[in-house]
């Protein structure tokens, strides 16, 4: 009868493997989710040497402009919500800045466009931080216009 | 037989000492953690980076401010976006400057201290865009103004 080879028992601890993947499904689906609420699929301008500054960690309200495709017309995106951008869409985006700035009034509307959206398309958004912050009683509406710093060769 | 006799004998030890068997638990993960090596692998595949966004600062007066009777208001400088990526129209001038570097340029000839210097960089400036022109261009045209020095600029309501 031929004897079996008794082969070692072998075993590989991937604990510490299976804990790190964890962490980062964890991650990347938190961060996934974060990053979606402001950040609206669009390619905003990118002028050459550009006067910009880091966003900062300020109190933020972003308004992301659509710009019309043909499937779709322009619309604004603010606070979760979708509006047309139409001028029967301005009184609501006005109140969405207004209540933002109630809660708190040193909040900075973020004007986060695409490049190709029309003046006739962001104008409302501009015009709607000034209207909320003199409903407010502010003296100033403080915007941030979105660009991003192209590529340079060094 | 051996076998049997031996387990025979183990048992009966047990009941002697007055326990019970115990049998060893554990928990199969094998599918568990397919699944997230999976997800893992998903996430890695669709996500992307993408290059910090930056901001122009931008303070609008939401009310005039209460003016000085001694004090005579400027008339803005006015610079008008023109639509199709034509270019922009500065103040009064009849041929347009075709990019936001031929605007720069002719910006700080008006500067002071340029060849044709009689704007102080607090001179007010003001943006008029044409209603269907791009917001690119419109950026860049603001961009321009602040490269130039200029620092008072506003938004007009459109050309």
């Amino acid at each position: 009868m031929a004897r079996r080879r008794d082969w070692p028992e072998t075993s590989v601890d991937i604990t510490g493997l299976v804990d790190l993947a964890f962490l980062m499904v964890v991650f990347f689906i938190l961060v996934g989710r974060i990053t979606a609420q402001d950040l609206a699929p669009l390619r905003v301008p990118e002028p050459a040497r550009p006067m910009t500054e880091p966003p900062g960690r300020d109190a933020r309200l972003v308004v992301n402009v659509l710009p019309a495709s043909p499937t779709a017309t322009a619309s604004w995106q603010v606070a979760g919500d979708t509006l047309p951008a139409e001028a029967a869409s301005e009184p609501r985006l006005e109140k969405l800045v207004e209540a933002a700035l109630e809660q708190n009034p040193q909040v900075e509307l973020t004007v986060r466009a695409d490049r190709r959206a029309r003046w006739e398309e962001v104008r409302p958004v501009l015009s709607a931080s000034l209207g909320a912050a003199s409903a407010r009683g502010l003296p100033q509406a403080r915007m941030r216009l979105v660009a991003r710093r192209a590529w340079e060769s060094p | 037989m051996t076998r049997a006799l031996s387990t025979r004998r183990a048992r009966a030890a047990r009941r002697r000492l007055g326990r019970r068997p115990t049998r060893a638990i554990a928990l199969v993960s094998v599918s568990l953690i397919d699944i997230v090596f999976l997800l893992l692998i998903y996430f890695l595949v669709t996500g992307h980076f993408q290059r910090a966004e930056e901001v122009f600062p931008l303070l609008a007066q939401s009310a005039p401010a209460a003016e000085d009777p001694l004090v005579l208001a400027e008339d803005p400088l006015t610079v008008r976006v023109l639509s199709g990526s034509r270019g922009f129209v500065l103040g009064g001038e009849m041929a347009p400057a075709e990019s936001a570097a031929a605007l720069e340029a002719r910006l700080h000839e008006m500067i002071l201290g340029g060849s044709r210097g009689v704007l102080a960089p607090t001179h007010p400036v003001l943006i008029m865009p044409d209603e269907d022109a791009w917001w690119d261009d419109v950026v860049q045209g603001y961009n321009a103004l602040l490269q130039s020095g200029l620092r008072n600029i506003s938004f007009g309501r459109g050309a």
